[in-house]
């Protein structure tokens, strides 16, 4: 064998090739960890335009795409038919995953593992994560991309225990599911966040603008009753012909403890537009009971056709208990009253009652109850209603309507079933199980509902503690009277932080001034125009028991209240199963005044 | 030489006296041998090396010359005859015949004391001492006072081990023959045996005494003390010595003498080098140099041990050799020669232009001190880098591998681009170990150690290890005979790998050769300095990069007005400066928007308008949103509860709900990243005791320390539970913020109820 070659230029030709192969590995690399997927998902039902980077593509409705960046920042546009409708500056930190743009944020996606084991006993796979409402998120490493993941998969041999993938997925639904979800599991910002981004992008979506209001007032009450007034003059400036809109400001001076405010607006708006339906209703609505009720049958006589006053009467004359006068009036609008199954019905039933037609009001309510099937929502409150209606729960012994539908619900999910049996009997008053308690995930803000009213059956100690912790999305489970009845009753205990905490999540439509002058006796609970029967009811009770504590003579108090909550309820179950307040300086087994 | 063929004396032979000394004959050899080369004259050569040997060895040349002797005096030429007949019989291998010829002259003669002794000796050369003591106690029977029977008798006696008998008989002989140097050389040795070094040196200083020592039987004694000594590890009196010798020959000397001084120490170094003495050895080698004139082989030079010497340094004769060797044991340069080196520089260039694209591309700020790591790290990397390629280069450009080459006098490690130089001199010990694989013979492993040194090669084949190690023990036995005889100068092969180049190794470690032909951006120095100015040169670049990013993350949170507000604090001098300023400002339009919707006439509020418009104006200007509200008690003790942690949740709610979440941020004033307050709350809490109020001293302050509102002083009956509420509730009621006419708790303590709830 020859001598091999020692030529420089040889060896540094070598050289070059080895530096050149590892600044190639080097950038390969740099190039690889910089570059990000980016899932494109079109939740909403039109076809878009993308723009983002270099790229142009379109995004048709429900498709998704990916496509990969460099890291850094990236511009986004989002057109429909040459109208902008999102202009979002993201950025691609370093590291892996993946990021999804969901356009104006519309598609329902979730993040959830997928887990192969070989163990056909495996334990469940955990709950799937929502992703948030903004449009741009960033995940882990997602295995299935809005793909349906195998069924199956094959593992080595050696593997033992399971194997997890991640999987995005969608839901079915569009962008109000996405809304829903959002608002139920307390992420009210990011739910603001993508409604109002669709109420901007697309002006007619009236859907989009009504619940980028409804979570922006969510969002509003957090920072405190300056913000969410004026989010509801905004909106009431911008509806003008609208009394929802109108009576959405109102509640919300009126928590505020503004109402002087809303009378003397009112007074002014008619004085300006004597003419109008409207104003007058919306005054009247800020009036003491016996003016308000002069000036709404006035405005009735007037036009006597017009829906508005019709409905404004009728209401009012369920405020006053002017059962009679109120009847014929529902009868009518329950005939030619396009709303009359979703707003009026539940009051036709308390003017039955008031005229002692409770078995008539049953029946109703009994026919109001859908037929069951599993696709379609529990109807709960319409249960509830059955069930006062009855005046008691009696899901054991002789069938019935209720305990059929309650049965069914269960056999179809027991969870679900376990929680309609408890929020049913906590709200009646009636024996809560533990088993079915213990069913039911802790997250659920109606289980919060049925904890409090199991806890109300205790007495306000028992609930000042779950009623603490407790937020708006449970006593969205609870009639407005429970938070007064608590709220007052706090007060009364000299709680007054827990009772101003209690009234202000309870969205009571009381300001925390009056209520404190109800409790303190300073003021007349009639002269809160706006309270239901059942909500003064509450009051009265907490002014009886003031009376108790007193010792002053509270029978007349404690009559009114039964007469002004004659179903089950909140108030009937502290009328009934709270201690009466003794006196100071009571001897004990001295009869109670 | 043929039997019966007369044989010249050795002094014929050479050409020399009797009475020559040890220089002259030496010169004498030289001179002959010069004429007879052993290619042209191989048997004159030969007798010409026997006759140097012989008379070159002082026991052989006395023992001969006894023997001519005791013909001369006292016996007949016919016993004469008979004698040189045995000689003759013992020189051809013809042991029995030789004995033969002396029994029967002993039978004849039993006081032919010559015979007996030689035959004596010949029982010695055959391995046979007790048959050898037999004969010189004969002889000593006969002639009790023989000097020379008792140096053969101590010959015996330390063959066989009985050396304290031995030493008595060398003292005897010493006794008789009182001018014998002889005897007390070999007493010295005897000594040295016993571990009586102190004794044989006392031997030797007597010997040197002896009346009549000619001048090189006196330098012989002395290099032999000065030889023990260094032996011993008595370096200081070696010292002593070898500058006496030096004195006593000096530079003006006859130059034979000086020659043969020369000779005399190599001789004395090979038997240290034979007693595995190297240091002692090279000492002596060093110091005989300076006898050796300047145009022989510096053959006689110190052997240094595993010198590096590169190939390009080696002589033209050495390189040679090398290339030659490398085509006959297929040493040239093989794939995994070069692969071990580029894997290297691979990866060590990938670590480095990891660490610069990172040092370029990275996007975190990095302060003067990082950038001073950077700097070190590439520079580092870069020199690593360069190393490696230069080793690279170093090994594509040289045609070797690795391969092992034996040398006259060295055994020659070859890598690559040089030589590791192993002087067979110090080789102590070869071991051979067979490896296998899967039970199978695969090589045999060749485990040296030169001077302590491990030194390993590998062999294909039992076989051809063996004959490697017994070549090797051969060469190396050679070698110090050579030395002892002072012949290394004159043997093949000295110009391949010269001593004085190796000489020069062992003071510097490595002989390099001239400057290499390789780039010098190889070079590990400018690679360094490269790297540390590739890092530099990054700094503007990844400062701009990582200003946009941080940009790009403040940008991109376009609705939150904290982001904005740190870059610009952060970076006031910023090309996006302008539109993060813009930002800003639409930003705080937005919220001036809310405010005046939120705070509109009529609302309870709607007087603080101007506090906080100058918030916001506060805000624009320093680009900081936060609010401090310190509380501080007047006087330690009066107040039971730390009212800050509820003062500052109640101006967090209170400026949330004129402005909006995340506008402004409020802190007790401790550890806070959002920059310089705009407003500065001071609550001083003290208790009035006569009549037992409670007062808060109140201000506010702006950026500037200039006051933004009125300072106040409110009280409240310090005896009221709810003591702080009514204060704080007069605050709001007198700046007109938000809460003022609002009944509804404002700091928002604790439940009580909740607190005592149970579970």
């Amino acid at each position: 064998m020859s001598a091999p070659s020692t030529s420089v230029r040889r060896g540094l030709v070598f050289l070059a090739i080895i530096l050149g192969c590892a600044l190639a590995v080097v950038a390969m690399l740099r190039n690889a960890a910089s570059v990000q997927e980016v899932v494109f998902v079109n939740g909403l039902d039109f076809t878009v335009q993308v723009s983002a980077g270099s790229e142009r593509f379109p995004l048709k409705r429900n498709e998704h795409r990916v496509r990969a960046f460099p890291e850094g920042a990236l511009d986004i546009t989002v057109t429909r038919d040459g109208v902008p409708l999102a202009q979002d500056m993201v950025l691609l930190p370093e590291g892996g995953g993946h990021f999804v743009y969901n356009v104006l944020g519309a598609a329902p996606l979730y993040v959830s593992n997928v887990v192969y084991s070989r163990n056909a006993n495996a334990a469940p796979e955990p709950e799937p994560r929502p992703l948030l409402g903004t449009p741009f998120e960033r995940v882990s490493r997602v295995d299935f991309v809005l793909t349906e993941p195998p069924s199956r998969i094959s593992m080595s041999k050696n593997s033992r225990g399971a194997v997890t993938r991640v999987r995005l997925g969608r839901i079915d639904g569009d962008w109000v599911t996405r809304f829903n979800w959002l608002m139920t599991s307390g992420h009210t910002a990011e739910a603001h966040r993508l409604a109002d981004t669709l109420a901007r992008a697309l002006p007619d979506m009236k859907e989009a603008k009504e619940l980028a209001l409804f979570s922006r007032m969510s969002l509003d009450d957090g920072e405190g009753s300056h913000a969410v007034v004026a989010t509801a003059r905004d909106w009431r400036d911008a509806n003008p012909d609208s009394l929802d809109a109108h009576r959405l400001w109102a509640y919300q001076m009126r928590r505020a403890g503004r109402l002087d405010e809303v009378r003397a607006h009112y007074t002014a708006e008619l004085a300006s537009h004597p003419d109008s339906v409207l104003m007058a209703i919306l005054l009247a609505r800020t009036e003491p009971g016996r003016e308000a009720l002069a000036r709404v049958e006035a405005l009735y006589r007037a036009h006597p056709d017009d829906l508005r006053v019709r409905r404004a009467l009728a209401m009012f004359y369920v405020r006053e208990q002017q059962w009679a006068e109120a009847l014929p009036l529902f009868t009518a609008l329950a005939s030619d009253d396009p709303e009359y199954m979703e707003r009026y019905a539940d009051a036709h039933d308390e003017v039955l009652v008031g005229l002692g037609r409770r078995e008539e009001a049953e029946k109703r309510a009994a026919e109001r109850l859908p037929p069951f099937d599993a696709k379609t929502p529990t109807p709960w409150n319409e249960l509830l209603q059955l069930a006062r209606f009855r005046g008691k729960l009696a899901l054991t012994g002789a069938n019935s309507p209720l305990k059929q539908y309650v049965s069914h619900v269960a056999v179809e999910d027991k969870v679900i079933g376990a929680l309609l049996r408890t929020w049913l009997a906590a709200s009646m008053g009636e024996h809560v199980s533990g088993d079915d308690l213990r069913m039911v995930p802790a997250e659920l803000p109606r289980r919060s509902a049925a904890v409090i009213l199991a806890a109300l059956q205790e007495g306000p100690e028992a609930a000042a503690g779950p009623i603490a912790s407790a937020d708006t999305r449970a006593f969205h489970f609870m009639g407005s009277e429970v938070g007064i009845l608590l709220a007052a009753e706090f007060e009364r205990l000299g709680d007054s932080a827990l009772a101003a905490r209690t009234l202000d999540v309870s969205r009571a439509e009381l300001g925390f001034a009056e209520l404190q002058d109800v409790v303190r006796g300073t003021r007349d609970v009639d002269s809160l125009v706006s309270l239901r029967g059942e909500e003064r009811a509450a009051l009265l009770l907490v002014v009886a028991r003031r009376q108790d504590a007193q010792g002053v003579r509270s029978t007349e108090t404690y009559a009114r209240v039964k007469k002004l909550a004659p179903l089950p309820g909140a108030v009937t179950i502290a009328l009934s199963k709270w201690p009466r307040p003794k006196p100071v300086g009571a001897v004990a087994g001295a009869p109670v005044p | 030489m043929v039997k019966d063929e007369p044989r010249r004396s050795p002094y014929e032979v050479l050409g020399v006296a009797v009475d020559a000394d040890a220089r002259v004959i030496k010169k004498a050899y030289f001179e002959r041998i010069r004429q007879n080369p052993p290619e042209t004259h191989p048997e004159v050569f030969k007798q010409l090396r026997e006759a140097y040997e012989l008379l070159s060895d002082p026991e052989a040349r006395q023992a001969y010359d006894a023997s001519v002797a005791a013909q001369a005096e006292g016996g007949t030429s016919e016993e004469d005859a008979r004698l040189r007949e045995a000689v003759e019989l013992f020189d051809a291998g013809d042991t029995g015949g030789g004995r033969a010829v002396l029994n029967r002259m002993l039978l004849e003669q039993p006081d032919f004391h010559e015979a007996r002794l030689l035959l004596g000796r010949s029982f010695l050369w055959e391995g046979a001492p007790e048959a050898a003591l037999t004969e010189f106690d004969e002889v000593l029977k006969r002639a009790p006072e023989d000097w020379r029977g008792h140096m053969h008798r101590g010959w015996a006696l330390n063959r066989l081990s009985r050396l304290k008998e031995a030493a008595d008989a060398y003292w005897r002989a010493g006794k008789y023959g009182p001018s014998e140097v002889g005897p007390r050389v070999a007493l010295a040795d005897c000594l040295v045996e016993m571990r009586q070094v102190d004794d044989a040196l006392e031997v030797l200083v007597q010997a040197l005494s002896l009346p009549g020592l000619p001048r090189t039987e006196v330098l012989s004694l002395k290099i032999r003390r000065t030889a023990m000594l260094l032996e011993h590890g008595r370096d200081r009196e070696a010292a002593l010595g070898l500058n006496e010798l030096d004195a006593e020959v000096p530079a003006s000397a006859d130059p034979e003498l000086r020659r043969w001084m020369g000779a005399q120490v190599s001789a004395a170094a090979a038997h240290l080098f034979s007693q595995h003495k190297s240091h002692a050895a090279n000492r002596l080698l060093e110091f005989g140099r300076r006898f050796q004139p300047d145009d022989a082989p510096a053959a006689e030079m110190a052997f240094p041990n595993g010198v590096h010497v590169d190939i390009s340094a080696l002589p033209e004769a050495g390189q040679q050799w090398v290339h030659a060797g490398a085509e006959d044991a297929e040493g040239w340069r093989t794939q995994w020669s070069w692969v071990k080196p580029a894997a290297f520089t691979f990866a060590l260039a990938l670590a480095t232009f990891f660490v610069l694209a990172h040092c370029a591309f990275g996007t975190r700020e990095r302060s003067v001190s990082e950038w001073g790591g950077f700097a070190v790290l590439a520079a580092g990397l870069c020199a690593a880098t360069a190393f490696a390629a230069r080793r690279f280069l170093q090994v594509m450009t040289q045609p070797y591998g690795r391969f092992t080459l034996l040398h006259q006098l060295h055994l020659v490690e070859v890598m690559t681009d040089h030589v590791i130089v192993w002087p067979l001199v110090h080789l102590q010990d070869v071991q051979l170990v067979n490896q296998h694989a899967n039970g199978a013979y695969t090589y045999t492993l060749v485990e040296m150690r030169f001077n302590g040194r491990r030194v390993v090669t590998f062999c294909r084949g039992e076989r051809a290890a063996k004959d490697f190690a017994e070549r090797l023990v051969a060469q190396r036995r050679r070698v110090l005979e050579l030395l002892s005889r002072g012949l290394l100068s004159a043997e093949e092969g000295m110009a391949q790998l010269p001593a004085e180049l190796l000489a020069r190794g062992a003071s510097s470690g490595r002989v390099r050769g001239p400057r290499s032909r390789l780039p010098r951006v190889t070079h590990p120095l400018v690679a360094a300095g490269l790297g540390a100015l590739l890092v530099g040169a990054t700094v503007i670049p990844q400062r701009r990069a990582t200003e946009a990013r941080a940009w790009q993350q403040a940008a991109v949170q376009s609705s939150e007005l904290g982001p904005l507000l740190k870059f610009l604090r952060a970076r006031p001098d910023s090309r996006f400066s302008a539109q993060a300023q813009a930002r800003v400002d639409a930003e705080l339009a937005r919220v001036r928007e809310r405010l005046e919707s939120r705070l509109a006439p009529g609302s309870p509020a709607a007087s603080s308008l101007p506090f906080f418009t100058g918030l916001l104006d506060a805000v624009a200007r320093t680009h900081s949103r936060r609010v401090v509200v310190d509380w501080a008690e007047a006087s330690r003790g009066q107040i039971p509860e730390d009212v800050s942690v509820a003062l500052v949740p109640a101006w967090q709610r209170l400026l949330d709900e004129a402005l909006g979440r995340g506008v402004l941020v409020v802190d007790a004033g401790r550890d806070s990243k959002e920059g310089p307050p705009v407003l500065t709350v001071r609550v001083g809490d003290a208790l009035r005791l006569p009549d037992r109020h409670r007062v808060w001293s109140v201000s506010a302050k702006g950026p500037g320390g200039e006051e933004v509102v009125a300072p106040l002083e409110l009280t409240a009956d310090a005896t009221d539970p709810k003591v702080t509420e009514v204060l704080f509730h007069a605050w709001m009621d007198r700046w007109h913020l938000p809460g003022a006419g609002d009944r509804r708790p404002l700091l928002l303590t604790a439940s009580i109820l909740a607190r005592s709830a149970k579970p």
